[in-house]
């Protein structure tokens, strides 16, 4: 199973990171396939190819602001949570996805 | 069709919640789609997001552009429009707020956050000196003057005239013993002014003519000839002339109860603990004679910013508020009271929350003062020995004191235009001299340059009758007005060559052109001198002579005019307006209007090579020269001295003594050579970054036992340790924004950290501040898991530098790790946490 994911926060130099992080580590621990695009201060990094989102099952959006690019992702199954959920909560997440 | 709104957002609070979430709302019911770009920081907000517009950082005056793109366009401008024409938002109570206190000549107070939540009582009003005091209220009852004095039928005039003789002699001889024990330099100056009122002839006369004319008794026509010069001075338009009416009054008074024999020194009462004295109007006499050991702060109901007891309060370090009516009547005796100067804030009855706000103030004006304190009365020197006299601007005596006990080396600059103002004739050569010779004197040995008149079409002066000019800048002023006022200006002129002989007198003319005024004003200066010496006055035959470089033409000029001068100081503000011939105060132009375009560079350093090679003394006195982002250019350029506001001056000697001459000469050799303003800012902000250090986190921003019992106590002591490394530029400033940001969602992040942060245009260096705290504090109310790692991120904007972002991205995702955390959390030193930070870099 292959999911992607998109981080953002308000000021963009912490909790996009802290969530991408935790989202990442969760992943792995389910071993799931996991990319998560962050757009924070710096700008949008390991940004989702179309191939990437082609091949994903869903998208997580751990945001706090709007998404940027959100049309690529049309079609596609949407978990929209807030940036602090993924940071504290990342397991519920993934359960709603695969449960 | 796309659709633009362009204005500049008005609120004087900048773009919050409550305006965020109206645009929000309007934007959501259409389908266009809505930006907002901040066009001073580039960045573009959704207006369909209250989170995305506050994060935009709009600030009170930023240029706006909403851009509308969609099928309903029309309906949404039109909407939108609305909203902006409707001065914003329905805010408009925080801008009448801001406007009345504006009218009324309050300063629009904005309370720190932890005051804030307290929501106390408070009173505010104009603070003069450095601190925040707490102390048992003292209500001051002034002498109990009677408010009339009847004429009387008939009189012994010799009596009476006696009768005010003797009670002079005697205020006469308690001013004079109190001048000679007194060890504090200002009580004695102004001790001095006193007695100079009781020798003046007018204010004796007048006494006497109240006697002899009018029948009135010693004590009546004492009174009467206060209410006198009361009645004169009370319409002067000069707020500084009406601050002298104390002098008179508090002379007079004390005359008046000698005579009456009522107790003098009523106020002479021992305060048995820390004490904040609550007065109607605190005369210099009554302030001279209380008991200072106990003494912490005064509270005034009488508005006065250049008092004389103002004066002595900050001469012996005791902050003060004024201004605040009625407050002798609001406060009762014994309660306490806190007052904080640097706010002109007092607060009655002040809560636990409240005092410890002020023991984080006052711990960190104690840092700041111990970084600077060493410095104020050193030499201005940088860190390879180069000197560089640090002076300050005046424009009064009694400014003069404070920028001495502000560590002023020099007066580079004393603008005489407020002798000459406010008043329906000119002032003579006396008054003058009296001004001038008093500066000198109290300067000493130390430099003092007295400018003469500048004045001009600008400045209306009724008396100098200056015809209307379609362009006055352009016109006469400065030394242009000289000729036309020809018997004026020869008065200054002698006043301050008689003065030269009281100290280090140089004398400067403002806004010359060409070696011809110069020339012609030498000539005047001989005459002078000769008349001077045939009347038998002295003065200093070799006084220094300097002209101001305002015009570019004197700059052209510079080798011939050194022939016929021994200084020159630039005035920056006027150089840049005439030289780019862009009116400074016209907000179209300040995009020209920059000291940072290299041609502007360029010619300062002509001048200081120019100035240099003929042997000149060159100085800049400009608003500039105040600037510490700018201070690396002046020691480049080589400069001998900058003047400026004397409160800025500790800090530019302890920035000075971090550059190096030889590195600021290299910096200024590259940047001349640079080809717009904003490449040279950017290598500017890169050295000056590089001065302080680019580390986003030094040991002294590591605290592994602090006391913060709440949330807010945190931030405010993380932003404060912020402030005294120089990283910010100011508490309150950062601390509201990080609040802010904190209002929007809560940065407590679980695993007990929290990591307030924010972007600020007010964040000179990227910062990371770590704190633990001794016991865990509850971040989001009662119910939340407790916090005991604290990590605040305060990153510039604009431009917040790639590699410091990386850094907090690598940190931020570190802390999700449990091992990390363990490590943080085991630290002993600021070096273990270091050392852990540093796995991020």
């Amino acid at each position: 199973m292959k999911i992607v994911a998109v981080t953002a926060c308000p000021t963009g130099i912490a909790h996009t990171y802290m969530a991408a992080e935790r989202l990442e580590k969760e992943a792995k621990r389910l071993g799931i396939e996991i990319k998560v695009e962050t757009q924070g201060a710096m700008g949008i990094e390991n940004a989702l190819s179309s191939k990437d989102i082609a091949q994903a099952e869903a998208v997580i959006f751990a945001v706090g602001i709007p998404v940027q690019k959100k049309e690529r992702f049309n079609g596609l199954k949407v978990i929209e949570v807030p940036v602090q959920e993924a940071i504290k909560n990342p397991g519920t997440i993934f359960e709603t996805i695969t449960g | 069709m796309t659709r633009h709104i362009h204005f500049q957002f008005p609120l004087i609070d900048g773009l919050h919640l409550r305006p965020a979430m109206q645009i929000q709302e309007t934007a959501e019911r259409f389908t266009s789609s809505i930006t907002w770009e901040n066009q001073r920081t580039s960045r573009v907000a959704d207006c369909k997001s209250s989170l995305s517009l506050i994060s935009s950082e709009i600030l009170r005056d930023d240029p706006c552009q909403i851009t509308i793109d969609g099928e309903d366009e029309a309906q949404a401008e039109e909407a939108l429009r609305r909203l902006v024409q409707l001065k914003f938002f329905g805010c408009e109570k925080e801008q009448a707020d801001a406007i009345v206190a504006q009218m009324s000549g309050l300063q629009s107070i904005r309370l720190p956050q932890i005051i804030k939540k307290e929501n106390p009582l408070y009173f505010s009003g104009v603070g003069s000196g450095h601190g925040a005091v707490y102390g048992n209220a003292f209500i001051f009852e002034p002498y109990e003057m009677r408010l009339s004095y009847d004429k009387r039928e008939s009189i012994d005039t010799e009596e009476q005239r006696r009768a005010v003789r003797n009670a002079i002699d005697v205020v006469a001889h308690e001013l004079s013993s109190a001048a000679s024990i007194s060890r504090n330099p200002t009580e004695r100056d102004i001790i001095n002014v006193h007695l100079a009122i009781l020798r003046d002839k007018s204010y004796l006369q007048k006494i006497d003519t109240y006697i002899t004319e009018e029948n009135y008794s010693a004590p009546g026509a004492v009174f009467q000839t206060e209410r006198h010069f009361a009645d004169v001075l009370q319409n002067s338009k000069s707020h500084y002339i009406r601050q002298r009416l104390a002098d008179i009054r508090d002379i007079s008074y004390r005359i008046i109860s000698i005579i009456e024999g009522i107790p003098t020194k009523n106020v002479d009462v021992h305060f048995t603990g820390p004490t904040i004295l609550v007065a109607e109007n605190l005369l210099p006499s009554q302030f001279i004679s209380l008991d200072k050991k106990n003494l912490k702060g005064i509270v005034q109901a009488e508005a006065s910013t250049n008092s004389h007891t103002v004066i002595l309060a900050r001469a012996f370090d005791i902050p003060m508020v004024t201004g605040i009516e009625g407050i002798h009547h609001k406060i009762d005796r014994g309660e306490t009271l806190l007052v904080d100067s640097i706010r002109g804030l007092v607060i009655p009855s002040p809560g636990p929350a409240i005092l410890r706000f002020y023991d984080l103030e006052s711990e960190k004006n104690r840092r700041m003062r111990e970084k600077e304190t060493p410095f104020i009365l050193e030499p201005g020197v940088t860190a390879d020995g180069k000197r560089l006299e640090v002076a300050a601007n005046i424009g009064s005596l009694d400014e003069l004191e404070s920028a001495f006990l502000n560590g002023a080396e020099a007066i580079g600059l004393f603008r005489t235009e407020m002798v000459f103002m406010n008043r329906t004739q000119p002032p003579t050569e006396e008054e003058q001299f009296d001004i001038y010779s008093r500066a000198a004197r109290i300067s000493g040995s130390r430099s003092l340059i007295i400018r003469t008149l500048d004045i001009g079409g600008d400045k209306p002066v009724p008396y100098l009758e200056i015809p209307r000019e379609t362009n006055p800048f352009l016109g006469s002023r400065g030394i242009r007005v000289y000729a036309d006022f020809h018997d004026i200006i020869t008065v200054q002129l002698r006043a301050i060559l008689r003065a030269s002989a009281f100290g280090n007198v140089k004398m400067m003319f403002p806004m010359v052109s060409c070696l011809e005024e110069v020339l012609a004003m030498k000539e005047t200066l001989h005459h002078l001198m000769m008349e001077l010496e045939s009347e038998g006055l002295v003065f200093n035959p070799s006084v220094p002579i300097g002209v101001m470089i305002e015009v570019p033409s004197a700059a052209a000029s510079l080798n011939d005019i050194s022939q016929e001068v021994d200084f020159f100081s630039i005035g920056s503000n006027d150089l840049a307006q005439y030289f780019f011939a862009a009116d400074r105060s016209n907000p179209r132009v300040t995009n020209i209007y920059k000291p940072l375009f290299p041609s502007f560079l360029n010619l300062l350093k002509t001048i200081s090579e120019d100035a240099h090679l003929r042997g000149k003394w060159v100085s800049i006195c400009g608003e500039i020269a105040g600037n510490l982002h700018y201070l690396p250019l002046w020691v480049g350029v080589g400069f001998n001295e900058i003047s400026l506001a004397s409160y800025l001056i500790p800090s530019i000697k302890s920035s000075l003594l971090k550059l190096r001459a030889d590195e600021c000469n290299a910096l200024v050799s590259e940047l001349v050579t640079l080809k717009t303003a904003a490449q040279i800012q950017e290598r500017l902000l890169d050295f000056s970054r590089a001065q302080i250090g680019i580390d986003l986190i030094t040991e002294d921003l590591i605290v592994l036992d602090s006391g913060a019992e709440t949330r807010d106590e945190a931030i405010r002591e993380s932003v404060n340790m912020l402030e005294v490394a120089g990283r910010i530029e100011n508490s309150d400033d950062v601390e509201d924004a990080i609040v802010q940001r904190e209002a929007i969602h809560s940065t407590h992040i679980g695993f007990g950290i929290a990591i307030p942060h924010c972007q600020s245009s007010r964040i000179h260096i990227n910062s990371i501040v770590f704190l633990r705290t001794r016991s865990p504090i509850s971040w989001d109310g009662p119910d939340s898991d407790p916090v005991d790692m604290v990590f605040l991120l305060a990153v510039r904007c604009p431009s917040p530098d790639n590699d410091h972002l990386k850094i907090l991205s690598r940190l931020s995702r570190k802390l999700m790790d449990d091992d990390y955390r363990a490590q943080l959390r085991n630290a002993r030193t600021p070096g273990d946490v270091m050392g852990c930070i540093n796995e991020c870099i």
